[in-house]
């Protein structure tokens, strides 16, 4: 049974991932560092959390996924994920829902 | 070295979370492609190491692909089975472990304590082709075999053919006791027509006069008669019966 705590990160992820990727294409492991950073240690995503979100927003159109050739170690192209119009359509509108949907959960729990 | 370690882990964790071929092969792309990072980072080459054991990582997808939750299998046990379906059956599905457990393999090849597939093998095992101690299926080997068409084993009941320790068949039986309706070789028989070590027995439905039984020991006579009697014997019958003769030396 899943904590309160693993309930309301498990929430958001989709969003906070969307987010990421609507500011700059992303590889799967920089999205998990970058979460990991901005959210001081908070969000420290799994491999098995992290890709079905990306499957799921990729299934709906929000997102897309290229291949790209890097420097250095790796031999093989890189997979980087980016946002698409429909994507950062529904960005928008989480958003708006989300900042209501904040507020007045924080206006019940007089926060 | 390291890229085979890491598809192979990859293959593991997919065999565990028992998904459609599509998403397998996107996580199993995904998988390969996050190690190869994080070993770059890590300079380590274990994939247990960098991203956990198969069986925890395959729950966690599980989990989060919104998938039903396995029943476990008692310790001791595991399982793999193939991302990829044919007829709705898993390419395979493997379960190994000391002992039984209730949970069957189940897939085109099925192997485990109680296994169920095209081709099934296992303590307990049905299948088209049909292998293990208790077998069922439409071709079976086993301990105890039941055919619907051949089965061999130390007790064979086949629906044409059975070849075992004790055989019972429609057509042709051959073993240490042989009862057919047909044809009958071993050495204890009983058939219309037997070849006979030790005694035979005339069927019930049969009198003395429609009964034919010859010793082993004029095999080549009994050869004839077959022929003469059961004209439209199969191939692989009529090849089983000369293999018969020829292992008999006559």
């Amino acid at each position: 049974m899943a904590t309160v705590d693993q309930q309301l990160k498990k929430g958001v992820l989709e969003i906070l991932v969307l987010c990421i990727i609507e500011e700059q294409d992303v590889y799967g492991y920089e999205l998990i560092k970058t979460l990991e950073e901005r959210s001081d240690g908070y969000f420290v995503l799994k491999e098995g959390s992290l890709y079905p979100v990306m499957y799921r927003l990729e299934d709906k159109g929000y997102i897309e996924s290229y291949r790209k050739e890097t420097e250095g170690k790796r031999g093989v192209p890189r997979k980087y994920y980016r946002i698409t119009d429909n994507g950062r359509d529904n960005l928008k509108e989480i958003l708006v829902t989300w900042k209501q949907f904040r507020d007045t959960v924080d206006v019940v729990l007089k926060l | 070295m390291s890229e085979k370690r890491f598809r192979r882990y990859a293959r593991d964790v997919v065999a565990q979370i028992q998904c459609d071929a599509v998403t397998g092969r996107r996580i199993t792309d995904d998988i390969i492609e996050m190690l190869e990072e994080k070993s770059a980072i890590e300079r380590m080459d274990n994939p247990v190491g960098l991203l956990g054991p198969a069986a925890e990582l395959a729950d966690e997808f599980r989990e989060n692909l919104g998938l039903e939750k396995i029943a476990a299998l008692p310790s001791g046990f595991r399982e793999y089975k193939s991302g990829v379906y044919i007829l709705g059956l898993p390419l395979y599905h493997v379960i190994l472990g000391n002992g039984f457990t209730k949970k069957g393999a189940k897939g085109i090849f099925a192997f485990g304590p109680a296994a169920v597939g095209i081709v099934a093998a296992g303590a307990a095992s049905v299948g088209v082709i049909s292998l293990g101690a208790l077998s069922v299926g439409v071709f079976s080997l086993g301990g105890m075999a039941v055919g619907l068409l051949a089965a061999v084993g130390g007790l064979a009941v086949g629906g044409d053919i059975a070849v075992g320790g004790m055989a019972v068949a429609n057509s042709l039986a051959i073993g240490g006791y042989a009862v057919a309706k047909d044809i009958a070789i071993g050495g204890v028989t009983s058939a219309k027509l037997m070849a006979y070590n030790q005694s035979y027995q005339i069927p019930p439905m049969l009198d003395e006069s429609t009964a034919i039984a010859f010793r082993m020991t004029y095999m080549k006579d009994f050869v004839n008669k077959a022929t003469e009697l059961f004209p439209d014997f199969g191939p692989v019958k009529k090849m089983i019966i000369e293999a018969v003769r020829w292992g008999q030396g006559i």
